[in-house]
């Protein structure tokens, strides 16, 4: 191997014209443009603002256009009826700003106006609704949790129906929940963040290493896996899922085909998680905190945890206590640090893995190329919103902030959630996932195993009184 | 010795990435910042992040092999 690139055999199938292959230059300032993390910290503080200044001029204008039927809890087809044309104006407003909003930044990353804008009003009416569905007032009876509900009606549609290509542009899974996390940290109190914040990093880090040694471990002894393979399914499995994968495969100079493979297993494991960890955390009776902490371990993605967290919150009517605990857990405890891991493994890479013919040596600026940018916008938000409300007595912040200016943020979150939930369904085509073979699945499964017990001891028993507090 | 980033092997275009990674965008984003610039080597079929080098270097633009 020399210049640092491990080398196969070049590749002679695939397409190899002389033509260049399409590329993208994402660095310096260039990120602040091209990347979804930036463009979610511009749209959700300027949200946030918008909804300051709109709360202090006392004017209601945000608080309509967080207009949704969630929590009509409606009898009758009529109400619901009534409901969508007394408000009609608002449903199509708020559908113009998401549609400005968001077909404006996509453009400019480069998804074309023309696909985005069908394709988002698709989703927008589904996502109408998914909350139409949530604000039945049987709804909870039959355990129809709007998460849960967008997550399986997107995947009939996408398995079932043939949508065509250039429809399927709006469906921004991660765009979406990145708008969503930066809002979140406008209801997140910076104080929460400082005090529980340790503890997330620490129960997260126990969960996370001991995951990825066991599964790298397994990877290599067990099933005689290549090692650089072993990383990626290991970060993937143990600190974010598909991202952590990418970082992965990226900092060890994986195969391309071993990114296809963990994609599929964290796709499929993901989705295992979003249906089963919230009835499982209801059957065990566990309090919102410590299973929103449990399934911040658990998870792979922050989009397919917050839909678990949102769901189990919903069942046992503490909603804000689980997605607490979730946050506090995978975004706080794992996602800040993939730029970190990614580092730590491009190190070994480099000077074990490839001691002799390491090359270009990894650069640490790698730590902040790969930080999940759109972190910065929660902390924003988060200390901007605590900043602006501390001088507010407890009862004026209840009777006035809380209606007029937390919730309506609340609910417009609660939009980016929907279309995240719908659109994770949506572009979940099973029979375009690669196939793995049993030895990755076999690693990658004994994994998850680790990974669910040990967060769940340490959740239920270790840490059980601190976030059975959250949210009370 | 020329970079991943200026060969014409090297592809890290997003809608590319999204479009040969079946599955990426259901939980994860080529658009993403931690994705930084990495891409794909058609030629090795690696994962690669733009700062790399090899022999099989060939600019952007040059003559087809």
């Amino acid at each position: 191997m020399q210049g640092g690139v491990n080398l196969p055999e070049p590749n002679s199938r695939g397409d190899l014209s002389p033509a260049a292959a399409p590329k993208q230059s994402s660095g310096g300032w260039k990120e602040l443009y091209l990347k979804e993390d930036w463009w979610a910290i511009y749209l959700g503080i300027f949200i946030v603002i918008v909804s300051v200044i709109a709360f202090f001029n006392g004017s209601t204008v945000i608080k309509s256009l967080s207009v949704n039927p969630g929590g009509l809890k409606w009898a009758t087809f009529g109400q619901l009826a009534a409901h969508f044309s007394q408000n009609l104006n608002l449903y199509l407003l708020q559908l113009i700003a998401w549609l400005v909003l968001f077909g404006v930044s996509t453009a400019v990353m480069g998804i074309k106006p023309v696909k985005f804008i069908p394709s988002f009003i698709f989703l927008y009416i589904l996502s109408v609704i998914m909350f139409a569905v949530g604000g039945w007032v049987n709804a909870q009876k039959f355990n129809l949790e709007p998460p849960l509900v967008a997550l399986i009606v997107g995947l009939i549609i996408a398995n079932v129906v043939p949508l065509p290509a250039w429809l399927t542009e709006g469906f921004r899974v991660e765009y979406y929940i990145k708008t969503g996390i930066v809002l979140l940290g406008a209801t997140f109190p910076i104080t929460l963040v400082a005090s529980a914040g340790p503890v997330a990093l620490l129960q997260a880090t126990i969960v996370s290493v001991c995951t990825c040694l066991t599964i790298m471990y397994v990877a290599t002894r067990f099933f005689g896996l290549d090692r650089r393979f072993a990383a990626v399914l290991g970060m993937g499995g143990s600190v974010c899922g598909v991202s952590a994968s990418m970082a992965a495969a990226s900092a060890v100079g994986a195969k391309k085909e071993h990114l296809y493979a963990s994609v599929t297993l964290v796709v499929v494991w993901a989705l295992v998680m979003i249906l089963a960890l919230p009835f499982v955390a209801r059957a065990l009776h566990l309090p919102a905190g410590v299973a929103g902490a449990w399934i911040g371990t658990s998870e792979f993605a922050d989009a397919a945890g917050f839909a678990a967290a949102t769901s189990y919150g919903h069942m046992v009517g503490n909603e804000n206590a689980a997605i607490q605990a979730f946050t506090l857990m995978k975004v706080i405890g794992r996602d800040m640090w993939i730029g970190i891991w990614s580092f730590i493994f491009a190190l070994i890479a480099c000077l074990k893995w490839e001691k002799e013919e390491c090359g270009v040596r990894p650069n640490a600026m790698e730590i902040w190329w790969r930080f999940p940018k759109f972190v910065i916008g929660f902390f924003v938000a988060s200390i901007f919103m605590t900043a602006i409300t501390a001088g507010f007595p407890a009862a004026e912040f209840k009777k006035v902030v809380q209606p007029n200016l937390i919730a309506p943020i609340s609910a417009l979150r609660t939009w980016t959630f929907i279309f995240c939930f719908l659109s994770i369904g949506l572009t979940t085509r099973f029979r375009e996932l690669k196939a793995t073979g049993w030895k990755p699945f076999g690693a990658f499964t004994i994994g998850v195993a680790v990974n669910v017990v040990l967060g769940f001891l340490l959740s239920t028993i270790a840490f059980q009184s601190f976030w059975s507090k959250l949210g009370r | 010795m020329g970079k991943c980033a200026e060969c014409r092997f090297f592809c890290n275009d997003p809608a590319w990435l999204e479009k040969n990674f079946p599955g990426l965008n259901v939980l994860s984003s080529a658009y993403a910042s931690v994705r930084a610039d990495a891409g794909v080597c058609r030629l090795r079929g690696l994962f690669l992040p733009p700062w790399k080098t090899c022999p099989d270097f060939e600019r952007a633009g040059a003559g087809g092999r």
